[in-house]
């Protein structure tokens, strides 16, 4: 442990507010995740990992830069790793999920920002997030304008490369998506010293789809009627999935996968015949934010599915390998990321194809669309995805939240009316 | 039963020992985030949580195997899943 505090130490952190952290931990992972009754045991990694969530990890990373290699922080589903990966270079998620960064972000943003933004900048800024210590550069890209204009203030403080994610989803903005992808190569190869080439890019493409289906087995394993797992643990191995090697992530989730297909077979659920199943959209729900997750399950529901960046978004579609030339690569992985049906999008009709398309997959009884406050994307989104579910004959319930635990009465009287109603 | 024990170490790598030791004797036991309220002088850190009708057994297991920990703390109460207090 003391290793911890020295290693912390040199990355410069602030360890008194850090601490204030680490108090408050302990207390929301007891609530969330052990307070639950017949957890499946392939958890216990996850468990670990969230337990030494500021030690294992970043002392990984470190070990990593002592041997030369470059940590890139990212922000977004659409900053194709591979990339990254072909120059041996390493990925770590960066979104701020926790109340405790928003503060801090709010010195330096309008408080109307979304908390993820704030919380991100927070965790920077205030210096209590190793993984926000350790990355090299972070990339950003452009899928909404607040993130647009925060990475210009994290710029000042740390080497920042933003990617133009197109706004639209013509065959030329999927062009202009592959040659910011080429750019992007040129600047990580600049960065690691390391070359892109054809090899090592179809290597660290089927690397992330490897990861890619043993995260899709998990998922598949929630759409069965015997419910193997909670959403709380799904949602948990999908938030650490974003700052895990690769390759054991694919590991740790296809042994995951395993014991649920198990589960399944012998009829081991994680909740009582009958209970109403949620599937659950809107913006992303970056660790440690369980709020709206732990609300639904300890009100008579339990969440089978999330369609959002931290969810199916991850995960779905592979990405060809067949390419010859890195021009073609580039192109398969610009398709590929550009099936993304994110609200930066106009018209974004795929999102509500994929709404109604997973309420069937996971036979979700209801829909929570749920967005993060001043998050006008998604919240004028709402509007849409509400008319589409109930053309559908699917109950929907709209709601916006932030990270403070302020309003999680209020949260609570409201999925409860709803899932009362859901159980006629 | 509200009461509940962590086993608490020095470091992950003693936690894990123990960890696959009470797995192979079928004594239940989770891994999770040592409390700030007893950890003392520790850091965040991982511990072993073990319910009041599996600790005796447990401390068997640390007995005959010379299992290495740091301490053993009994919490009253420590998990309410609608206490609504996130990070």
């Amino acid at each position: 442990m003391a290793d911890y505090v020295k290693m912390w130490e040199n990355l410069g952190m602030d360890l008194e507010s850090h601490d204030t952290l680490c108090q408050v931990l302990p207390v929301a992972v007891g609530d969330v995740f052990m307070s639950q009754e017949n957890r499946p045991k392939a958890m216990d990694f996850w468990d670990l990992v969230i337990s030494e969530v500021h030690g294992i990890r970043p002392a990984e990373l470190i070990e990593e830069q002592k041997k030369g290699r470059k940590v890139f922080g990212t922000f977004c589903v659409f900053v194709p790793d591979e990339v990254i990966i072909a120059a041996d270079g390493i990925v770590t998620g960066l979104c701020g999920g926790s109340q405790f960064w928003v503060p801090g972000g709010e010195a330096v943003l309008p408080k109307n920002t979304c908390p993820l933004i704030k919380a991100s900048v927070g965790a920077r800024l205030g210096r209590t997030c190793p993984f926000f210590r350790i990355a090299d550069v972070y990339v950003g890209e452009t899928t909404c304008d607040g993130k647009k204009k925060a990475y210009e203030i994290l710029g000042q403080d740390v080497p920042m490369y933003i990617m133009d994610v197109p706004q639209m989803k013509r065959p030329k903005d999927i062009v202009k998506w592959k040659e910011e992808i080429a750019d992007f190569a040129l600047k990580v190869e600049e960065i690691t010293g390391n070359k892109v080439t054809v090899e090592k890019l179809k290597d660290a493409i089927r690397i992330i789809n490897e990861k890619r289906k043993a995260m899709k087995r998990v998922y598949d394993a929630r759409r069965s009627e015997c419910l193997p797992i909670s959403g709380r643990d799904a949602l948990l191995m999908t938030q650490i999935s974003f700052f895990d090697d690769p390759e054991r992530c694919a590991k740790m989730c296809n042994r995951l996968a395993d014991e649920l297909e198990e589960r399944i077979r012998d009829g081991v659920s994680v909740v009582p015949s009958g209970t109403k199943r949620i599937l659950v959209t809107g913006t992303p729900l970056a660790v440690p934010n369980w709020k709206l997750h732990n609300i639904i399950e300890t009100s008579g529901a339990a969440v089978v599915c999330e369609e959002m960046c931290t969810g199916t978004r991850y995960f779905e579609n592979l990405v060809d390998d067949s390419g010859e030339t890195l021009d073609e690569l580039f192109m398969a992985l610009a398709e590929r990321y550009m099936k993304n049906n994110c609200a930066c999008f106009t018209p974004n009709p795929g999102r509500i194809q994929d709404i109604l398309r997973l309420a069937k997959e996971y036979k979700a009884d209801g829909v929570i669309d749920c967005s993060l406050k001043f998050c006008g994307l998604y919240d004028i989104e709402k509007k849409s995805v509400a008319e589409a579910l109930k053309a559908e004959g699917i109950p929907v319930l709209s709601l916006e939240t932030d990270y403070e635990d302020s309003d999680a009465g209020q949260l609570r009287t409201r999925i409860e009316a709803f899932v009362e109603m859901l159980n006629g | 039963m509200s009461e509940r024990y962590y086993i608490l170490f020095e470091n992950y790598e003693q936690g894990l020992a123990l960890h696959d030791l009470l797995d192979e004797a079928g004594v239940m036991n989770r891994i999770a985030p040592a409390p700030s309220a007893a950890r003392g002088t520790l850091c965040c850190g991982m511990s072993l949580l073990v319910g009041p009708d599996m600790i005796d057994r447990a401390k068997e297991v640390i007995s005959r195997e010379n299992a290495v920990y740091h301490s053993i703390v009994s919490m009253e109460n420590p998990l309410q899943p609608m206490r609504d207090r996130y990070c």
